[in-house]
């Protein structure tokens, strides 16, 4: 090797452990698992494979949270938990609760989910409403959507949503590997395509990325339509598994997409994006709460924990990586 | 692009103007104005939908349901004025209305206790935004739950009471006009002072407006935010408290949409949303104009399902109507 050499690319296979980001909420989570464990006597798969599933839903949102945070400017989609249900709701009422049109209304729910996304971001670009505020006026007119389709109450799922969606192996349902598919295709997107250079250059400084010709309008909305699809997806899965559409079903999704995006140690100022990161942030938190079941606290408590994990890791992550 | 085109377009006073002219043109294009207008369309409706409306009682239960908003707005406002946004407001008023209702009654001194807690909690939010830079979305957000927490901790189901004291403070008789239209001037004149003529208001809008140049003219970032936040949670403690006062039950989840209601009220009482412009009056006026809507609805037996999605929709179009306003207006100007 001589000195002019210019160095090569880095071995693919070695992963540095410091720079590696996902690193620490996976070590979080096993941590965790053990914790659990220990309250629960021994160590049990059951528990953690159980987990994942309700993290691959929790994952699928934030994954949606963390394209819309990435643009920067503030930007928060706070009607994911609102979206998730009403894409629950539609479909559960074009199929009636009945196998007949499965596939239109699995669609039908997908389409609305889209459709709320083209809303927060139409209202974002257009008069330029703050998105934390265009996306709560979204979520509180696809609210009173639900209340006025189910009258407040539960609506019936296809039956063979339910089978499919409760189908499991050790508690691993059909979800994981659906959701695992979504996670590559983030995770090529933002890695290796324009779309992703955009994606986190305007995240960075936005003036200089409409100087450079990026479509930052387009942008922001593709990014909210690619978070409502990712929430109808989620929510339609969701009322499978739990057999059911009920108006408040997805009400512990918004807290639990920001404290993954929190927990995997993003900046939530935008202009990153972390797909492993994210993922195991939402198996972190999802692993903190069942610590936190295990040991008897109640809801109450449970809040609190969640809310506080948020404060402190915000803190610490933005100590680490500095502001900017 | 957009930057600099505002930039580069002259201000609306650009000409010189006399002070008549000039107290005119601020007539007309404050926030305020617009709320006002809302506020007495709404009422007239009301009216004609309801002529016991009018009466003394009725305008006292009308105006009952606007005294928590009009405070939880207020908070809004102070925390919006300098450039943050407050996604726990709803709750924070709900975590005050449970504290005035169960510890206050039992132990006066323990509620103060917790309920100045309330106010040092939004100083300690002021202080993580400003001394760690994290963004205040994130950790309202993560507060709220919190608040949450702590209130279904307290109360776990919706109960309570309240002490006879502070049921007194909304069910008083004053003379002329019902004593809740005084409690709301007195917020909207307090908050106006605060603001417009208090000597530290000037400096709460410089850190909204401009923080850098508030900044190299020596003033203290930190502790500007940290006024703001303590502002913002006195009028927390006061939303909540006048929540028990006429509700006179504990209920965390009851304040749970407040949130949302406070944008909408805050930016159809003429504020900007990113910080630096401010109208009290216009606020209170649109948190009375918002409340008694929502009163009109139920009276043209709109179901209560819709309340919510009102709120969004008249948000939406208070934005709307502005954004197409400035289009027109910057159309005109360039003729």
């Amino acid at each position: 090797m001589t000195a002019t050499e210019l160095p090569t690319r880095p071995k693919r296979l070695r992963v540095n452990l410091s720079r590696a980001r996902w690193a620490l909420p996976l070590g979080a989570t096993i941590l965790l698992w053990f914790v659990a464990s220990g309250i629960a006597g021994y160590l049990s798969l059951n528990l953690l494979l159980d987990n994942v599933t309700l993290a691959s839903f929790v994952g699928l949102v934030a994954v949606g949270q963390m394209m819309v945070v990435a643009t920067g400017d503030g930007a928060f989609d706070l009607s994911i938990p609102y979206v998730m249900t009403l894409a629950a709701f539609v479909s559960a009422a074009v199929c009636g609760g009945s196998d007949g049109n499965l596939p239109v209304a699995i669609l039908a729910g997908l389409g609305a989910g889209l459709g709320a996304g083209l809303l927060n971001g139409v209202l974002v670009t257009g008069p330029g409403l703050p998105p934390i505020v265009a996306t709560l006026a979204t979520g509180y007119i696809a609210y009173t959507a639900i209340l006025l389709m189910g009258g407040g109450a539960q609506l019936a799922v296809a039956p063979s949503l339910t089978n499919f969606a409760q189908q499991s192996w050790h508690g691993l349902t059909l979800a994981v590997p659906a959701a695992v598919v979504i996670w590559i295709v983030v995770a090529v997107v933002r890695g290796r395509t324009r779309y992703g250079v955009y994606l986190h250059s305007m995240g960075q400084n936005r003036a200089a990325a409409a100087l450079a010709a990026v479509p930052v309008k387009g942008m922001v909305i593709s990014t909210f339509l690619f978070s409502g699809l990712l929430a109808a997806i989620a929510g339609v899965f969701l009322s499978g598994y739990v057999g059911g559409a009920f108006p408040d079903m997805a009400d512990p999704y918004l807290i639990a997409s920001v404290a993954a995006i929190v927990v995997g140690g993003t900046s939530v100022r935008g202009g990153e994006s972390a797909v492993a990161a994210t993922i195991f942030g939402a198996t972190t938190m999802g692993l903190l709460t069942a610590v936190l079941e295990l040991s008897g606290a109640g809801a109450g408590v449970q809040d609190i924990a969640e809310g506080g994990v948020i404060i402190m890791v915000v803190i610490a992550v933005t100590g680490r990586y500095g502001a900017r | 692009m957009s930057l600099t085109e505002t930039e580069l377009v002259p201000p609306l006073g650009g000409l010189p103007v006399t002070p008549r002219q000039g107290k005119k043109r601020r007539l007309r294009s404050s926030g305020a104005t617009t709320a006002a207008l809302l506020m007495v369309g709404v009422a007239i409706l009301t009216v004609t939908l309801r002529p016991s409306a009018a009466s003394s009682n009725g305008a006292e239960l009308l105006l009952g349901p606007a005294l928590p908003l009009a405070f939880a707005s207020l908070a809004q406002m102070l925390i919006i004025l300098v450039g943050d946004f407050d996604l726990s407001v709803g709750y924070a008023v709900g975590l005050a209305n449970v504290f005035s209702a169960t510890l206050l009654t039992t132990d006066v001194w323990l509620g103060v206790l917790v309920l100045f807690g309330i106010v040092l909690a939004y100083v300690a939010m002021g202080a993580i935004v400003q001394i760690f830079r994290v963004p205040a979305i994130v950790v309202t957000l993560g507060a709220s739950f919190i608040w949450l927490g702590i209130g279904l901790t307290v109360q776990p189901t919706p109960g309570g009471t309240s002490s006879n004291w502070l049921l007194q403070i909304t069910n008083a008789t004053w003379p002329v006009l019902p004593e809740t239209f005084y409690i709301l001037v007195a917020g909207a004149v307090f908050s106006w002072w605060l603001i417009k003529r208090w000597r530290y208001g000037i400096v709460l809008r410089g850190l909204g407006n401009n923080h850098l140049a508030l900044e190299s003219s020596g003033w203290s970032v930190l502790r500007t935010r940290l006024y703001s936040y303590a502002l913002a949670g006195v009028m927390v403690v006061i939303a909540g408290m006048l929540t028990t006062s006429v509700t006179t039950s504990a209920d965390i989840n009851a304040s749970a949409t407040l949130t949302l209601t406070t944008f909408a009220v805050v930016v159809i009482g003429g504020c900007r949303f990113q910080g630096g412009v401010v109208e009290p009056a216009g606020v209170v006026a649109a948190a009375v104009a918002l409340s008694l809507l929502a009163s009109t609805l139920a009276f043209l037996n709109v179901t209560p399902a819709w309340d919510t999605a009102v709120e969004g929709l008249v948000l939406v179009a208070a934005v709307s109507t502005k954004w197409v306003a400035e289009q027109v207006r910057r159309q005109v100007r360039s003729r």
